[in-house]
């Protein structure tokens, strides 16, 4: 089999796309701002919501990775849909285990003893 | 993508192949039979990846979980226990990957575009990226393991609440540094002696002497007063020389100017104590999750680091695709030789010599190889490159490039998630 794909038989697929210098050097600049936010941003007293902004900050990151690093911009939406589909049950998983966590907690002493109690067995 | 040779024989001819399948002229030998165009054949092929990579997704997700579920239930625990991870390493670690990340995507792009020599120079880089992550990572496991934060039940902290619950070693443990606590809690050896010899202080301040002066003077190191820093601590004399008087506590002075090796061991100790004082606050219950913390942190960059290493290969991989088929042996072995040195630069990092040895092995092994794919008889050379002399990458055929990429960049992306969750707890 001839290897000459490069020269005749190389018909220009037009709906092939492919991403411009220019973008490709705004993507990565944008995560590398986002990544010194991040950093910059652990420093600052929110309270609690020093874990959301983390999360969304990571989110933003990741959403820019996956559009324009990972072509999902120009792709089948279903490839997409892909993603988005792992991610919510990603959510559902953890949504509902964390919901009960607290349920854990009867597994222990109260704080003074940290010892986990051994199921009582009725003789 | 390996059909391509087969569609002639299945189709008995390779003038059939053309017609049967209605694609006319544009006869593409990277086109599989399946399949009706080429564009269909790689938004396939991207489908199946990106199905892949759900999976993948998935995987990490069970992780992610005991994550939330332990940060939930012991959130001071998190807060506690990452201030042993190193911020800027994994910084710098971020930056490392999101570049590999452009790297491979500009790659994805000359392939697309037929540009072969720029598609080497990216791959290349890409692996160089990993390499560089694999190698900080190194770094900060081995700083793990120096303090015994490991792994599984010989971390420092699991000893500890066993010790603490059968009562050994917990007076002493109070007062002396995480290596002492190690010794304490296995051996029980530091146990409570009325009134402090100035051996004692000395030889427990100074790190380096410790061990000699222990068996100097019998004394046991678990004792200290953590204010004083011994004039003499680093030379050989430290232990002999005996203070004239102990200074009052919080009057001593504070570093030696002499040495920035003791100075830098005296900060590291002031933070261990810092460490140590955080520890303490912890309630009990918080105490016997501590070590959990570091299973959550290895298992997830542990899986991580995996996939980094077998995203390597893939672009690896496709490196040997990428390059004239006359160098793609040289281009195999040159990369056996990054395998050997990486070998050789982990071992010396963690000071196994068995290690290093095989890296070097394997590195002989790969330059001699090496040295044969480039010295060898040009008539192997002209056989072996039977059709055109150049990359297998081009405007038809980037798929792999464009698929091992993707994998890259979900590696990325799950790097993206780990260092704010893990390394930037507030």
């Amino acid at each position: 089999m001839a290897q000459l794909h490069n020269s005749e038989n190389a018909h220009k697929a037009g709906h092939v796309h492919v991403v411009p210098p220019k973008l490709l050097l705004t993507v990565y600049g944008v995560l590398l701002l986002l990544t010194l936010i991040t950093v910059k941003v652990t420093d600052v007293e929110l309270g609690q919501f020093n874990i959301w902004v983390a999360l969304l900050v990571a989110l933003i990151k990741a959403s820019v990775v996956a559009l324009y690093f990972m072509h999902l911009r120009w792709d089948s939406p279903f490839n997409a849909l892909v993603l988005i589909a792992a991610l919510f049950f990603v959510c559902i998983f953890i949504g509902i285990a964390v919901l009960d966590t607290r349920e854990y907690k009867v597994n222990y002493t109260p704080p003074g003893g940290g010892q986990v109690l051994t199921v009582q067995h009725a003789h | 993508m390996s059909t391509v040779s087969t569609i002639p024989t299945t189709h008995g001819g390779g003038d059939a192949h053309g017609d049967a399948h209605g694609h006319g002229d544009g006869h593409n030998p990277h086109l599989a039979h399946h399949f009706d165009t080429p564009e269909q054949q790689i938004a396939s092929g991207k489908l199946g990846m990106w199905v892949f990579l759900a999976t993948e997704i998935l995987m990490f997700g069970g992780l992610f979980c005991a994550y939330s579920v332990y940060r939930h239930n012991h959130p001071d625990v998190f807060e506690f226990a990452h201030q042993y991870l190193d911020k800027t390493l994994g910084a710098i670690n971020t930056v490392v990957l999101i570049t590999s990340s452009l790297t491979m995507a500009w790659g994805v792009r000359l392939a697309q575009l037929g540009k072969q020599k720029g598609l080497i120079v990216c791959l290349a880089l890409t692996i160089i990226g990993g390499y560089a992550f694999m190698g900080i990572k190194s770094v900060e496991y081995k700083t793990k393991w120096k303090h015994h934060l490991n792994f599984g039940p010989s971390n420092i902290y699991y000893q500890r609440l066993n010790a603490e619950k059968s009562g050994e070693g917990a007076p002493a443990a109070a007062a002396a540094n995480a290596e002492h606590k190690a010794e304490a809690a296995n051996g029980g050896k530091a146990t409570p002696v009325e009134g402090h010899t100035p051996e004692g202080v000395t030889a427990a301040r100074t790190g380096e002497t410790s061990n000699h002066a222990d068996k100097a003077a019998g004394v046991p190191s678990g004792l200290l007063n953590p204010e004083y820093v011994d004039p003499n601590a680093g030379t050989g004399d430290a232990a002999n020389i005996r203070p004239v008087a102990m200074p009052p506590m919080g009057l001593a002075p504070a570093v030696v100017e002499e040495h920035g090796k003791v100075h830098a061991a005296a900060t590291e100790e002031e933070h261990e104590r810092v460490l140590e004082s955080e520890y303490e606050k912890l309630d009990s219950l918080d105490k016997t999750r501590t070590a959990t913390f570091f299973q959550i942190y290895f298992l997830m960059t542990g899986l991580h680091g995996i996939h980094v290493l077998v995203g390597m290969a893939l672009i690896f991989w496709l490196l040997v695709k990428a390059v004239p088929r006359h160098a793609r042996r040289g281009v195999l072995w040159a990369g056996l030789l990054s395998v050997g040195l990486f070998f050789v630069y982990v071992g010396a990092l963690v000071g196994n010599s068995h290690t290093v040895w095989l890296g070097v092995v394997i590195g002989v092994l790969a330059i001699a190889s090496l040295a044969r794919a480039l010295v060898g008889p040009p008539a192997a050379a002209a056989a072996a490159v039977a059709g055109a002399d150049i990359g297998d990458f081009g405007p038809d055929y980037f798929a792999p490039v464009d698929i091992v990429g993707l994998y890259w960049h979900l590696v990325d992306l799950i790097w993206i998630f780990l260092f704010p969750l893990l390394y930037l707890i507030h």
